[in-house]
């Protein structure tokens, strides 16, 4: 059995109230669990979706095959991370500490406003900077959002 | 000025647009609008007694004519019952368009009676799903679910209706034909890739043709049995390729698989290499997908993109319109063809067929399954379609009758339905009124939807039922004695019911037979009968269906007594 690894899935869609619906059965079929979504609406009735997941490469093939009998996706795309420029979006309150500006800086984050003895922070990176910064600043995080992986294969 | 019409009108309309003539069903609450119009309409209406049935009844039509049956249930229980039969539609992508009424938009949601979320639960087992949220939108729902069931990999589409969507009038637009992007039916085989193939075949020495059951949906047997007959290739078949060649042709392993024949499942495994048409490597088919591909080539011509490569990795593959594929094949070949294949290949198969005849089937008893089968076939003309149940029956049919003709053998391959055959027949029956439909059936499997017999006698849609009649689900008790050391588990279902008396008190006909002249003569009078006859065929319990390969064994490791 060959070993599971992050892979992303470039999907893009007929923007229509199922199409989600029936992507997600394509990867439940498989059991295999979503680690990460992002979905936008690129115009001309047409959305994209981003998936990550850790399959085997046996999984994958088979979640390809499924996506390709999915009426509702126009084409998908497997990306290993790789070979892939990856981003996501974190915005996260922080409690005031004392060493947290100089936290910011080293991982490239930005304050983007001061509210009610807080300070609300962008970071976007690779998700292991991501992840990174929410350990570090874990004594200082009130709540956080994440968007998910956005991936644009290197070639 | 569009005509205003409410959503109920409007959906007939449409179907009548699309030359529908017939439609299964059972109507209830929230679809009682549009059976309202259906009394206005001259489309045909058969009343089932289960809608799984009524499933059944639209794809035994369908798998007939080629053209989408059409099944009709109301929201909730009406629709959660058709799940099977639209599910054995799918499998076997056999074209089909279920119409659900749906509980009222406002309602959507509230758990209100008789509401399911039947997209969320029909989604998987169809290929597209409409719900129209407003009377307007009705028209090209269907247009569009005809077009998506009819093209490419044909298959069930759903349309759900809301009751106020059935309802309300609005103008209407009848569209003559829908256009989705990015959707590609069919494809062009691509000549570079026929041509390699075409060279592939000619330079083989022990080529074998697998059919599947693409190639009736196609249209294409008889291209096929003209490429065979050029390059003197035998040709064996899927279970639902069945019919693709006919069977009693110089050329015909028959089919390959769990309960292939001795010789296709030998020959097929001996070979250098394999051209297979239209089929997906069924897990039942290849039996060990690894041993299948071992030591040979394999080429396969596909209409359907998303099964390329999914089961089995061939070295070589033609995507596209399978019959135009075909055609250009046989150019390809036409044009290049030396000569006929050495007879070695052939005196090896007369060979393992002599083998099996003698050995294997020429053991069975005088009143065994497989002689009452040969017996059938005997007896009905080429053009009489035969459907099956699913079980021990089902594989004695797949390796004893002989199809002669495409789209007169149905069965449940995919899914493996008990409660198939008999509304299947129904539905057949109604396709082509003119032609004898029987089903083989076991006594487990047409218990399952002997409702039906209801809708035969009502509807005068008389057929023949052979039930094959071991008191047991035949199949699994077999597994459990080759398998289970004989520790049976749930499967004597004991002297009930008497299936004569069942027939009658539909108002069918009941017969009982004991050896092979009773069963001749009852199958001969059958055929000449008005109403539906009921023929109980009592068999051991103890018969097996042999060949048989056990789960992850390869073909060639057969059981065979």
């Amino acid at each position: 059995m060959s070993v599971a690894e992050a892979v992303a899935f470039q999907i893009t869609v007929r923007d229509n109230p199922l199409a989600l619906f029936k992507v997600a059965g394509n990867f439940r079929r498989f059991n295999l669990n979503i680690e990460s979504i992002t979905g936008s609406k690129l115009g001309s009735g047409k959305g994209v979706i981003t998936i990550m997941v850790r399959a085997s490469r046996r999984e994958t093939e088979m979640v390809e095959h499924a996506l390709m009998k999915n009426l509702d996706v126009i084409e998908a795309r497997v990306v290993r991370l790789s070979e892939a420029f990856t981003r996501e979006l974190l915005v996260a309150r922080l409690k005031p500490h004392p060493q947290i500006r100089e936290l910011i800086q080293k991982h490239g984050a930005k304050i983007v406003a001061h509210v009610e003895g807080a300070v609300l922070v962008e970071l976007v990176g690779e998700p292991q900077a991501v992840n990174g910064f929410i350990e570090e600043c874990s004594d200082s995080l009130v709540s956080f959002g994440k968007t998910g992986l956005v991936v644009l294969p290197l070639t | 000025m569009s005509p205003m019409l409410s959503g109920a009108r409007a959906l007939v309309k449409a179907l009548e647009n699309e030359g529908v003539e017939v439609v299964f069903g059972i109507p209830g609450g929230a679809i009682m609008p549009v059976y309202d119009e259906l009394l206005s309409s001259g489309i045909r209406h058969i009343l089932a007694r289960h809608e799984q049935s009524a499933a059944h009844m639209a794809d035994g039509y369908a798998r007939v004519t080629g053209r989408p049956g059409v099944v009709m249930a109301t929201s909730g229980p009406g629709a959660t019952n058709l799940v099977t039969g639209v599910a054995t539609a799918y499998m076997d992508s056999v074209p089909m368009v279920a119409i659900t009424g749906q509980v009222a938009t406002s309602l959507i949601g509230t758990d209100a009676f008789q509401e399911v979320d039947t997209i969320g639960v029909f989604t998987p087992i169809t290929k597209y799903q409409f719900q129209p949220r407003r009377p307007s939108e009705v028209p090209y729902a269907v247009k569009a679910a005809f077009f998506l069931a009819s093209t490419g990999r044909t298959a069930p589409v759903l349309v759900d209706i809301p009751k106020d969507v059935q309802t309300q009038k609005e103008e209407m637009v009848f569209p003559e034909k829908v256009e989705l992007p990015d959707y590609k039916p069919e494809q062009e085989p691509d000549p570079a890739q026929i041509a390699k193939a075409a060279d592939l075949i000619l330079n083989a020495e022990r080529p074998v043709f697998l059919a599947g059951g693409g190639v009736i949906k196609s249209g294409c047997s008889e291209l096929l049995v003209a490429l065979a007959e050029l390059l003197n290739v035998p040709v064996a078949t899927t279970l639902m390729g069945k019919g693709s060649i006919p069977e009693n042709h110089p050329l015909s392993l028959g089919p390959i698989g769990m309960h292939g024949t001795y010789h296709a499942n030998k020959l097929i495994m001996e070979a250098d290499l394999v051209a297979v048409f239209g089929a997906r490597f069924a897990d039942r088919s290849t039996m060990n997908a690894v041993e299948f591909a071992k030591e040979k080539k394999i080429i396969h011509f596909e209409p359907d993109p998303s099964e390329v490569g999914k089961n089995i990795k061939a070295q070589h593959y033609v995507v596209g319109n399978l019959k135009r594929s075909l055609e250009i094949l046989f150019e390809v070949i036409q044009k290049n063809i030396t000569k006929k294949r050495a007879s070695l290949w052939y005196n090896r198969w007369m060979q393992l067929k002599k083998e099996y005849e003698e050995k294997i089937f020429g053991a069975t008893g005088e009143f065994s399954s497989p002689k009452i089968i040969r017996k059938i076939r005997e007896i009905l003309p080429a053009e009489a379609i035969v459907t099956t149940g699913v079980g021990q029956h089902q594989m004695w049919a797949e390796l004893h009758y002989k199809v002669l003709k495409p789209r007169t053998f149905l069965t449940s391959g995919g899914l493996g339905t008990m409660g198939f055959g008999f509304p299947a027949a129904l539905g057949a029956k109604i396709a082509k009124p003119w032609v004898p439909v029987l089903d083989i059936d076991g006594d487990g499997s047409f218990l399952m939807t002997s409702d039906s017999l209801a809708t035969s006698i009502q509807e005068n849609i008389p057929v023949i039922v052979c039930v094959f009649n071991n008191s047991s689900y035949g199949m699994v008790a077999q597994w459990q004695r080759l398998f289970y050391g004989g520790r049976y588990s749930g499967v004597w279902l004991g002297p009930t019911p008497d299936f004569v008396s069942l027939a009658k008190a539909y108002g069918a006909e009941g017969i009982r037979v004991n050896g092979m002249e009773d069963f001749e003569r009852a199958l001969r009078g059958a055929l000449k009968s008005d109403v539906t006859t009921v023929i109980d065929i009592p068999i051991s319990p103890e018969e097996n269906v042999f060949p048989m390969v056990a789960s992850g064994s390869s073909l060639t490791e057969m059981i065979v007594k």
